[in-house]
């Protein structure tokens, strides 16, 4: 009876063995990638290119990347202008050229930054903020895409952003 | 399938009535480490739970059970502080017992498989899935007296998700008493 108990025992973990396999070659994996931008200008805009693909993390799971589990970003935002600035930051598909093409959306929506001051934002507190995040966790899970930063009330002294985008991927470990 | 998960905790529930023979019966509470498998953006937690014991025969064991889990907070993770908390892994379904565990002074390996309903979740990430999975591992019995047991398990959980599952490693040990 001991054999015969021992003998399930191991035959059942067998199976689990063979089910789980299946199963166990996924993992999460976490990001990230520097996204940064300055204006002296009076108000406009700044595009640039996101490549998560150069990633080394993203590159040892490219086959197998199943889910974007969360986004956001961490931050820190210069202002020298002598008055508030508002910022904005939108997503786009990578290689678009227009801040005003259609696909491109927000996701930073009217940010202040206090005049002469710097501000730094959290990754957990961004998640608080972000908008349209399906729509980002989709562009991100692309490989790439575009962003585009705008602010207002700028007075032409340096207005810096640097900071990060952070993304949590389910995908083939 | 929760509907199937359901009727599979009824019938287990019921089948003492159909099936000769003296069963046991009894209810159990454990608790221990909940760690996570090839999650990064996660850190051990804690897993406690309840369950039922039905015992229709002297080696195999059914345990409908009901567990809530918690991973611990992930700190920080390639340089990124994420300041956010751990996701929680809740679960009910029922755990087939080859083995069983003992009653009286006695120690006993057993092997288990189980299936059930997995809801992980995460306030500040706002991640929010849930689906059927499966577990499976080992334990130990210690039988204190004839209506007390100690266990000891480890159980490797498998939870599917949209895409991908999320795994953990539940290392618990629970008491239990035997009505019947």
């Amino acid at each position: 009876m001991l054999k015969l108990t021992k003998t399930l025992s191991l035959v059942g973990l067998i199976a689990v063995a063979l089910f789980v396999t299946g199963c166990l070659i996924s993992g999460t994996f976490v990001l990230w990638e520097g996204i940064s931008f300055e204006f002296t200008a009076v108000d406009g805009s700044y595009h640039h290119s996101v490549d998560l693909t150069s990633n080394s993390i993203w590159d040892d799971h490219k086959d197998n990347i199943h889910f974007i589990d969360a986004v956001g970003l961490e931050f820190t935002v210069i202002n020298e202008n002598e008055q508030d600035v508002t910022m904005n930051i939108y997503a786009a598909p990578y290689e678009t050229v227009l801040i005003t093409d259609p696909a491109v959306f927000k996701i930073i929506d009217d940010f202040v930054v206090p005049a002469s001051d710097t501000t730094s934002v959290s990754y957990a507190e961004s998640l608080a903020f972000i908008k349209n995040i399906s729509a980002l966790k989709a562009l991100v899970l692309s490989g790439k895409f575009d962003y585009f930063g705008t602010t207002t009330n700028n007075s032409g002294a340096l207005f810096k952003f640097d900071g990060k985008i952070i993304v949590t991927i389910s995908g083939g470990v | 399938m929760r509907k199937l998960l359901l009727l599979i905790c009824v019938l287990a529930l019921l089948s003492s009535s159909a099936i000769a023979g003296p069963m046991q019966f009894g209810v159990g509470a454990f608790g221990g480490l909940n760690i996570p498998i090839a999650q990064f953006d996660q850190s051990s937690g804690t897993a406690f739970g309840f369950k039922v014991i039905l015992k229709p025969l002297p080696l195999v064991e059914i345990e409908p059970n009901m567990t809530i889990g918690k991973f611990g907070d992930p700190g920080t993770v390639e340089g990124v502080d994420m300041g956010i908390t751990g996701s929680k892994i809740n679960s009910y379904g029922v755990d087939f017992l080859l083995g069983a565990l003992p009653s009286g002074p006695l120690f006993r390996f057993y092997g288990l498989l189980g299936v059930a309903s997995y809801s992980i979740k995460n306030d500040d990430t706002g991640y929010d899935h849930s689906k059927m999975g499966m577990s499976g591992g080992i334990g130990l019995g210690f039988g204190i007296t004839s209506k007390i047991s100690l266990d000891c398990r480890s159980k490797l959980v498998v939870a599917p998700q949209e895409e991908g599952s999320k795994k953990a490693l539940h290392l618990l040990c629970g008491i239990n008493y035997f009505f019947k």
